[in-house]
């Protein structure tokens, strides 16, 4: 399988939800806000319960959060 | 070479193969854009406390030794109760640190994450890189010094020792904030 990369939204998603701050997702979902900087730079792919969790803060679906990009 | 320096050449060498290991997988995708800013972690910030603390107390008792001489560390009882205190601090902080992260670990309340969990657990892989270093210096240091006697002094197997775990301690840190330089 070609090696793909992981799109998010969630730093447009945040915006749209009241201008949440990093913090205030990261404390939602139990990550430090570190990690959510590193997701929303696309340098870090987060597990699968990472994923389901921020998709769960923003009343979305995990497609709706993430793609995969060949 | 005279083996105090052999034993400080070990004690840097170790460090430096903790950094060179570490560096090996390091996320080559160039720095962050201006203006985003990367917050430290709580597990970066007790590593970097704990790497202080311990490299300073290691430092201290290499400096005993430099100071004292090999012989006079190992004979004078005052000498080697402060340097072995000092060593023995080196293993406190890190019990201290130890204990905190498995606190954290436990209570699952965000404040370790999984991505400081998979560092975590990935920086172990330095320190045994370390030690063997560490290890193969003295050995190329004790063997050139004392080929000719065909023995090595009692003494040095209690430098060999705590060099080893001064270099084994230091070497998680290293590797936790090593793995922060992945991205």
């Amino acid at each position: 399988m070609p090696k793909a990369e992981i799109r998010n939204e969630i730093r447009r998603l945040r915006f749209e939800h009241g201008e949440m701050t990093q913090q205030a997702l990261a404390d939602q979902v139990g990550c430090s806000r570190q990690t959510i900087v590193l997701l929303e730079q696309e340098r870090y792919v987060p597990s699968l319960a990472l994923a389901l969790a921020i998709a769960r803060v923003f009343s979305a679906t995990v497609e709706d959060v993430f793609r995969l990009e060949d | 070479m005279s083996v105090v320096l052999w034993g400080v050449l070990a004690l840097a060498a170790g460090l430096a193969a903790m950094v060179v290991v570490g560096r090996w997988g390091v996320n080559r995708s160039g720095p962050l854009p201006a203006g985003v800013e990367l917050p430290a972690t709580p597990l970066q910030r007790i590593s970097w406390w704990g790497l202080g603390v311990g490299a300073a107390l290691g430092a201290a008792a290499a400096g005993v030794v430099l100071v004292h001489g090999v012989q006079q560390t190992y004979d004078n009882d005052h000498v080697r109760m402060f340097f072995t205190l000092l060593l023995l601090g080196v293993l406190i902080v890190f019990a201290v640190v130890s204990a905190l992260v498995k606190s954290w670990a436990a209570r699952r309340d965000g404040k370790l994450d999984e991505r400081d969990r998979e560092i975590l657990g990935r920086a172990p892989a330095i320190q045994s890189a370390a030690t063997l270093v560490t290890l193969a210096v003295w050995m190329v240091g004790l063997i050139e010094r004392f080929h000719d006697v065909g023995m090595v002094p009692l003494f040095y197997l209690y430098l060999i020792f705590w060099s080893c775990v001064v270099v084994n301690l230091l070497g998680l840190p290293v590797g936790v904030l090593l793995g922060y330089r992945r991205g």
